[in-house]
């Protein structure tokens, strides 16, 4: 019952990925690309929790933490980038 | 106790959901940068904690006495 469960939410966050990457190619400003990216980071940070309780092995949640750093370093590196136009001096 | 633990998980999975589904949909409708950014705090907030919590209640020991 839990599987087939996470399994349709996979397919939900997968479809709400997809519907936030229209709001990454068409945004009108670097500011709605960085939000879309963002929340897709974060989507896919939770798939691959998610994927740890479907496969039963817990070293996907290394993985998700990993990916959980360099999503947020990836969002602060480009929203430096748009404030001061380079990331370092 | 197995199936209890499967209610509990997914019913939080299942809020989740529900946040990052209200999230996503006010990042595509809303008009502006700031009420954008309003909405998808909502996904990194209650969405993935929810889902979290529900993925710590799975894998937490105690069920298996």
């Amino acid at each position: 019952m839990l599987e087939m469960g996470i399994w349709l939410i996979l397919i939900a966050l997968a479809i709400l990925s997809f519907a936030s990457l229209y709001r990454s190619i068409k945004g009108p400003s670097v500011a709605d690309r960085i939000i879309a990216i963002n929340v897709i980071s974060t989507k896919v940070t939770v798939m691959i929790l998610l994927i740890s309780i479907v496969l039963n092995q817990t070293g996907y949640m290394d993985v998700a933490l990993i990916y959980a750093l360099v999503g947020f370093i990836t969002t602060l590196s480009v929203s430096k980038y748009l404030a001061k136009g380079k990331l370092y001096e | 106790m197995s199936v209890l633990r499967d209610l509990i998980s997914l019913t939080f999975m299942v809020g989740g959901l529900f946040f990052f589904f209200v999230g996503t949909v006010g990042l595509i409708r809303l008009p502006d940068v700031l009420t954008r950014m309003h909405a998808t705090t909502k996904c990194d907030t209650l969405g993935a904690g929810l889902i979290v919590v529900g993925v710590v209640l799975y894998w937490v020991s105690p069920w298996q006495v």
